[in-house]
């Protein structure tokens, strides 16, 4: 079966957003490096650092499928019909947005339906390859329903001191087995698998 | 100048002990996030980690509550958490009874007791002990490293290392180990808050 797994840039006191839903001091590792890549949201061409759009890239071939919430989603503004990554999206939402419904070349299914339904959607869209989620609460909700395989982090020198946690609220400890740690000065890479 | 380090282990969701802690449970409902370096569990390379942090500190300062927890039997006995490593307590108030000389008790909060650390350390380092000093400390500019411990567990509670900043903090990553138990980061403190 394939995994669950999530990614994020996290701050070392365990933002992965300020208190404005900013994401520039977290993604700021994106754009250190000798040599340049390019990655692709919406229409727009973006270069990065070669590390990172490599990174990327490597996430998008892993992954099948991305879920996501309704709040991330708006927040990147749909990132402009085409994620970085370029993979197809489920979105968790109570009222899918009409400009997005039945549109052509749309990689977006809405859900309505919870986080459990979500998944199952998710991976029949995936088929071998593995769910990603990128939203902190569906982050938390598959946490707290065992639905969570791998969680990446990408953990950034750097204490916010406040802002969105990606962690947040766990109901009982929850073991991890650490599978790999890499990374430069600007960011350390952290792969862990959740024990259940 | 004498270091002021900041070495605390730390689950991945950034608490250093469990929620209820207590005397008597001292990770309350939480794990124990010490087995990397301490204890039968502990590999060779996590001990000598602990012997090189107990050779390299010549000072520590800690909060009450670390303090009223771990002093005296059934905790450190006769010394502090690094035997007769002299200990500044941030207090509010002295207590009544007396306590081995190993402590010293400081009324006039973290930064004079980190000045009274740094003139025993001497050439060695002043170690923060316990999240109180250290998210006292830190916005204060007082502490020069940051070593974590991340153990792979998530609590979902207890006492978080890191507070509230008004402002964000730089660091910059001077080391890395991963070991079974535990990957080990190391940071120094860019930006510091004036």
């Amino acid at each position: 079966m394939s995994k669950v797994t999530t990614g994020f840039s996290m701050s070392l006191d365990g933002f992965v957003a300020d208190e404005n839903d900013g994401v520039d001091r977290v993604f700021k590792w994106y754009g250190i490096g000798d040599t340049t890549g390019e990655v692709q949201i919406g229409d727009a061409t973006w270069t990065i650092a070669e590390e990172a759009a490599e990174y990327i890239q490597e996430a998008g071939r892993a992954a099948g499928v991305l879920v996501t919430a309704r709040r991330t989603f708006d927040l990147a503004k749909a990132w402009g019909g085409r994620h970085p990554m370029d993979v197809p999206m489920v979105v968790l939402t109570h009222t899918p947005p009409e400009e997005w419904i039945n549109r052509e070349g749309s990689p977006f299914t809405f859900v309505t339906d919870g986080v459990p339904s979500a998944i199952a959607k998710a991976r029949e869209i995936a088929g071998e390859k593995d769910v990603a989620v990128g939203a902190p609460s569906v982050v938390k909700e598959c946490l707290r329903l065992g639905l969570l395989d791998e969680i990446h982090i990408d953990l950034v020198p750097v204490l916010l001191g406040k802002g969105v946690r990606l962690f947040d609220g766990i109901a009982t400890p929850l073991e991890l087995l650490v599978t790999a740690a890499s990374g430069s000065r600007h960011v350390t890479h952290l792969t862990y698998r959740v024990v259940k | 100048m004498t270091l002021v380090i900041c070495d605390m282990s730390v689950s991945l969701d950034g608490f250093v002990v469990g929620p209820n802690d207590s005397r008597e449970r001292p990770w309350g409902d939480g794990v124990n996030l010490h087995a990397w370096m301490l204890g039968g569990a502990a590999d060779e390379e996590g001990r000598a980690m602990l012997q090189d942090y107990i050779d390299g500190v010549g000072a520590i300062v800690m909060g009450r509550t670390s303090f009223d927890k771990n002093e005296g039997d059934g905790g450190w006995g006769e010394g502090g958490p690094l035997g007769a490593t002299p200990c500044f307590v941030v207090t509010h108030n002295k207590p009544a009874t007396s306590y081995p000389p190993v402590y010293t008790f400081v009324t006039d909060g973290v930064a004079s007791a980190i000045k009274q650390a740094r003139h025993v350390a001497g050439s060695k380092v002043v170690g923060l002990h316990g999240a109180t000093v250290m998210q006292q400390a830190l916005p204060l500019g007082l502490v020069d490293e940051i070593r974590v411990h991340v153990i792979p567990v998530l609590l979902g509670g207890g006492t978080p290392l890191f507070g509230a900043l008004a402002s964000a903090i730089t660091l910059e990553r001077t080391a890395v180990q991963a070991t079974a138990g535990a990957t080990h980061l190391g940071f120094r403190v860019v930006n510091r808050p004036t």
